[in-house]
């Protein structure tokens, strides 16, 4: 396979919370087109790693390139218009403002007139019917399904390069939960570059390309989604060996 | 001892000159001054442990400057009293004022409770400037009378040896009191409320205290101005005279001497720009600015720094006894049940927020001298249950029996103290503190000194406060802190914080431990380590019920496992039962189709 | 009696409005970043003394001069209107980095303090500058007396009310239907799902203050006409701003808007029964709310997360 050059690339990354390290030198990369996810259990900093890649967060040491361009530096907002649009933990909707209104601020940074914007809204409706159904509601009186589509729809309007989803199954109903994975594979197959953050392992594993396990800062196992799925070493990472 | 003796020595030295002036000069300009800079640091000697030490930032104790000042005139000049009796009784009635001040204050936070104290500055300008009858206005009340020696009215320089006096006994009550349990608790409560509650500090009652406290102090310093001046008026009472006293305490900054030095750079100060009313105002804001830029502690902490840095010989450093006993838990009073229910009973809790139940009838067994463990998924509800189990939360039903007494509803503070003991997720330390005054705050609730017998600090209390150095040491010892003891707790590195939150939770003598997530962010030799530290709490005798995500700790130290999803118990019993639980494996890392059919159809396994 | 409450309701509402003008600056500030400006009221002040300046100047007098009804033509207080908001921006953004910017998020409320702090040397230099006398500021319109059935109104107190109903009304629809409007919006319910979207965040706080600065300077100007503008004047108005803001909600625009005109109403009326009682009436009014309901009449709770 030639060797192209990856859409994102990390490479030795490490960042502090006050005095905890929570990432100790974490490297991967993306390529474009791929699905890659990261699973891990509670507290193994995969939030924070996304929170790094979108500039929310100041890194210590190591380097973030996007496109061949080291942006580790970069301010966070900067980064939307560069190509990178995330649906951050706990989604985390504009609560007073409308389903519409949501969308509209997710392209904010946009310049290419209100038509397009327009056209992309209505895009988003037809991938998300639910969405349209509600677009003038407020967002926070939306159930945490509805908010999840929301937040998705929203981080695609930015027409981003490389969509990071960060544990879009959290505190959602499993029958929800499927949904939101059916949605992830429809996105795969429009072609969209996604780096998904779960601790729902197996059905991160299902729908990407390739897979790397965090426990406490740094990648134990990395490879193949479909290798990672039958590994034993994944459910040890969650629940621990067995006696 | 020895630093006592310093100390003692230098005070004595200090008044003593201060003494002197009177006796060196007849200039009432100077000795007014003096007298100023006392009633000053009588002022801020209250405020200071409400502004610095209890973080509550009042701008409007010009309203008690005058409760003071007022009473004091009123009581001598209408009802005749004794101008001794008005006196004390100007500074009971500022107190009283300072439960009135408090009352609503506390009920609100932040920005909103800057403007309340300055609404009640404002009130009592007003009524003081509006209510003629009684107030008398701008014309302001003459004929205050002095305090006296038997009929001769107090001269200047009897004026200066008062205050010194006072300023001297206010100056050693406080050193005792900030020093004790109270100061702790002051601090305590700035800094992590939710923690102090969680060691059995009642966070109201010392917020309200710490403002009867600066009501009282300044009260009298209202009454001190108004009796030496025979005279009162509402020009006094000003909103700039309650930011020249926040000024002098937070220039003076965070400690006992704090006050001392406010008073006498800013008394000085003001005489000095008193010609230019413009400029001392300019210059106040322009300080107070200042202030806050570069010296966040005031100027005694910028010093403290400062002789950290170049004289750390300057700085007292406490002599700690070593070869104490190992630490024993002191056995705690007998159960009022024992017998086969749990240490904890808890049945049908359940807990709603908006459209989200974090806590949906869950039942809760812990067994005495055992270690649980409580775990699930993220937002499974961990955390809300142990809030609500140690107070923080209240449940919407659902009952709840802790050795033998119901805690639905029950202040944390008094859970606490019932043997409820707990450490915090995000680790909440108090981190300006000593590691020592960690743990010495966790004894709080155990430290027999009240209220008076801590201004005195002799006695009693002095007993009670080494004894509590000593326990405190011991603790450590047993957690191997010991040589760490002196410390900041800000300082110490991420896994000795927790150890030192353990440390301090132990303190509290508890029945129950609970541990919220404690091998969050440590590495693997530390959790092992915390492994033997969980196993040396069991058998000290201690119950213990802990959230953790960190499946190899929960296996290897749990008796008993319970496992939440969705806010609801899902399963439970030993490690080995729980972790072959298809249910939980499900829970844990989310089911394709095939094992959800077999979790769905009951977990046959062949 | 039915004309002095007709008239009393009018100069309430007048002045109500100048409130609600004030508070929705607190407001705006506060979900932005969790501070706002406690020496809001001496920008106030300073609004209403370099309105007066510029219309000495354009009267060819200088700033320490009198003026005189003559001087004052609606042209030229438009043209002042344009200054004052320019100088007050320009102090806006002076105080957002002097005295906010360092203090936030550093908790303890030093934030408080350091507005108060900067808020005392606006006022001193103002004092350094124009001296401690009232100040004279004759409305553009003339003073006779309007008749409105029986009661009087002057003809500047509709102006006030006009003038900040108009500004309140495009506040709100700005807030609401604009593209900078949302962002703002979005940076009050957090900041990093603001930055995710691409809005630079610290712009729109420095935004934020401009505006809150520039709506304290507009209600000095409007207000200077009819009342006794002093150097000292400010504390007292900021402190019933911010009371309307408590009693509307200080986390919604809307309620401050509210808040300030039913304080101005219950201000005017308490004052027409018993004149002393006016102030101390309000300020316990809110320890009342701060007490019962502390989020104000269109606030929300806020629930605070352990």
């Amino acid at each position: 396979m030639p060797e192209q050059t990856p859409l994102l690339r990390v490479e030795a990354l490490e960042l502090h919370y006050g005095a905890v390290q929570a990432l100790k030198g974490v490297s991967l990369q993306v390529h474009a087109g791929e699905v890659v996810t990261i699973i891990g259990g509670n507290g193994a900093g995969k939030s924070t790693l996304m929170k790094a890649i979108s500039g929310l967060e100041p890194t210590a040491a190591g380097r973030i390139e996007f496109l061949g361009q080291d942006i580790t530096r970069m301010p966070g907002h900067l980064r939307v218009p560069f190509g990178i649009a995330q649906s951050p933990e706990g989604r985390q909707v504009f609560a007073d403002q409308s389903v519409h209104d949501n969308l509209l601020l997710g392209a904010y940074h946009r310049k290419d007139g209100a038509a397009a914007i327009a056209a992309d809204v209505e895009q988003q409706f037809n991938t998300f019917p639910r969405l349209r159904e509600r677009r003038a509601q407020m967002a926070g009186t939306m159930s945490g399904g509805e908010q999840q589509m929301l937040a998705i729809a929203r981080a695609l309007m930015s027409r981003p390069k490389l969509l990071l989803l960060d544990e879009p199954s959290l505190g959602l109903a499993p029958l929800i939960v499927k949904e939101i994975f059916a949605i992830v594979r429809q996105l795969k197959a429009q072609g969209v570059t996604i780096l998904l953050v779960e601790q729902m392992a197996n059905q991160a594993l299902a729908v990407a390309d390739r897979a790397y396990v965090l426990e406490t800062g740094h990648f134990t196992l990395q490879g193949a989604a479909a290798d990672l799925r039958r590994d034993p070493k994944v459910r040890a990472a969650y629940l621990g060996a067995h006696a | 001892m020895n630093s006592e003796i310093k100390h003692y020595g230098w005070l004595a030295l200090v008044a003593a000159l201060v003494a002197a002036i009177p006796l060196m000069t007849s200039n009432d300009f100077y000795l007014r001054i003096v007298f100023l800079i006392g009633v000053n640091y009588i002022a801020a000697s209250g405020l200071n442990v409400l502004v610095n030490y209890t973080g509550q930032k009042s701008l409007g104790h010009a309203g008690l400057f005058a409760v003071g000042a007022y009473a004091v005139a009123l009581l001598t000049t209408r009802w005749g009293w004794n101008p001794w009796a008005a006196f004390a009784m100007a500074g009971v009635l500022a107190g009283l004022f300072g439960v009135v001040i408090a009352l609503p204050a506390l009920r609100v936070k932040g920005p909103a409770l800057a403007m309340v104290t300055i609404g009640f500055g404002i009130v009592v300008e007003k009524v003081v400037s509006e209510w003629q009858d009684v107030f008398a206005g701008q014309q302001g009340i003459y004929g205050v009378v002095p305090l006296k020696l038997g009929d001769q009215m107090f001269a200047s320089s009897h004026w200066v040896w008062f205050v010194l006096a006072l300023c001297v006994v206010l100056h050693i009550m406080f050193r005792h009191l900030l020093a004790g349990r109270f100061g702790r608790a002051f601090m305590a409560v700035n800094t992590a409320e939710v923690a102090a509650e969680s060691v059995g500090v009642s966070v109201y009652k010392f917020k309200v205290l710490a403002f009867v406290i600066s009501a009282f102090t300044c009260g009298i310093a209202g009454a001190l101005i108004t009796q030496q001046n025979q005279y009162i008026n509402s020009d006094f009472i000003t909103f700039n005279l309650s930011v020249f006293f926040l000024l002098v305490v937070l220039f003076g900054g965070n400690s006992v001497y704090g006050p001392l030095l406010g008073a006498v750079v800013l008394t000085l100060l003001d005489s000095l720009l008193s010609r230019w009313p413009g400029v001392q105002h300019f210059t106040y804001g322009a300080l107070l600015l200042f202030a806050l830029y570069a010296m966040p502690n005031g100027l005694a902490g910028t010093l403290r720094s400062l002789a950290r840095k170049y004289a750390p010989g300057l700085l007292p450093t406490p002599q700690l006894p070593q070869d104490l006993p190992a630490w024993q838990l002191k056995s705690a009073a007998p159960l009022a049940s024992t017998g086969a229910e749990g240490l904890l009973d808890g049945r049908g809790i359940y807990k709603a927020y908006g459209g989200v139940v974090p806590t949906n009838e869950v039942d809760l067994c812990i067994k005495p001298g055992h270690v649980h463990s409580l775990i699930g998924p993220n937002g499974a509800g961990k955390t809300t249950l142990l809030n609500i189990l140690s107070g923080i939360v209240v449940p919407e039903r659902g009952t709840i029996q802790f050795a033998g007494q119901s805690i639905v509803g029950v202040s944390p503070n008094r859970i606490a103290r019932m043997g409820l003991g707990r450490t915090f997720q995000n680790l909440r330390l108090f981190s300006d503190m000593t590691v020592l005054d960690n743990v010495k705050v966790g004894l709080h609730a155990h430290i027999q000194a009240g209220f008076f017998a801590s201004l005195i600090g002799v006695g009693k209390a002095r007993r009670a406060e080494l004894a509590a150095r000593d326990e405190a040491l011991q603790i450590l010892d047993r957690l191997q802190l010991r040589d760490k003891a002196l410390h900041t707790a800000g300082s110490l590195p991420y896994g000795l914080q927790r150890r030192l939150e353990l440390a301090r939770a132990l303190a509290t003598h508890p029945r129950l431990l609970l541990l919220d997530e404690p091998a969050a962010g440590l590495n693997p030799q530390e959790t092992q380590e915390l492994i033997q530290v969980i196993a040396r709490i069991r058998d000290l005798g201690i119950t213990v019920l802990l959230i953790e995500h960190h499946m190899d700790l929960v296996m290897a130290v749990s008796d008993h496992v319970i496992v939440l999803d969705y806010g609801q118990k899902i399963a439970e019993g030993t490690p080995q039962q729980v972790q072959s639980n298809p249910r939980v494996i499900a829970a844990y890392l989310g089911s394709d189709d095939e094992s959800e059919d077999e979790a769905m159809n009951g977990g046959t396994h062949a | 009696m039915l004309d002095s409450i007709l008239q009393a309701v009018f100069s309430g509402l007048a002045l109500g409005s100048i409130y609600a003008l004030v508070a929705v600056g607190f407001n705006i500030t506060f979900n932005t970043t969790k501070t706002l400006n406690f020496g809001q009221g001496e920008f106030l002040v300073a609004g209403a003394f370099v309105a007066v300046s510029v219309l000495l100047l354009l009267a060819g007098k200088n700033i320490t001069d009198s003026l005189v009804p003559a001087d004052v033509s609606l042209w030229r207080y438009v043209l002042s209107l344009l200054g004052t908001m320019a100088v007050l921006a320009l102090l806006g953004l002076l105080l957002y980095y002097a005295a906010v910017r360092p203090f936030v998020g550093r908790g303890g409320m030093a934030w408080v303090m350091s507005t108060i702090g900067f808020g005392i040397i606006i006022q001193n230099t103002a004092l350094a500058i124009w001296g401690p006398a009232p100040l004279v500021m004759p409305s553009p319109l003339g003073s006779e007396v309007l008749r409105i059935g029986n009661a009087g109104v002057l003809p500047q107190e509709v102006l006030v009310l006009v003038c900040s109903v108009a500004v309140l009304l495009a506040l709100d629809y700005v807030m609401r239907h604009t593209r900078i409007g949302k962002a703002v919006r979005a940076v009050a319910q957090s900041g990093s799902a603001a930055t995710l979207m691409g809005i630079n965040v610290t712009a729109i706080v420095v935004l934020a203050f401009v505006i809150s600065s520039s709506l304290a300077g507009l209600a000095g100007l409007l207000i200077a006409p009819i009342t006794t503008a002093s150097v000292f004047m400010g504390m007292s108005l900021a402190l019933k701003a911010f009371s309307s803001a408590i009693l509307g909600g200080l986390t919604s625009p809307r309620g401050c808007m509210l808040g300030g005109f039913v304080l101005g109403l219950i201000e005017a009326l308490v004052g027409l029964w018993q004149a002393e009682m006016r102030e101390i009436s309000i300020f316990l009014l809110i320890i009342v709310v701060l007490v019962v309901r502390p989020q104000g009449l269109l606030g929300q709770k806020i629930v605070e997360k352990v």
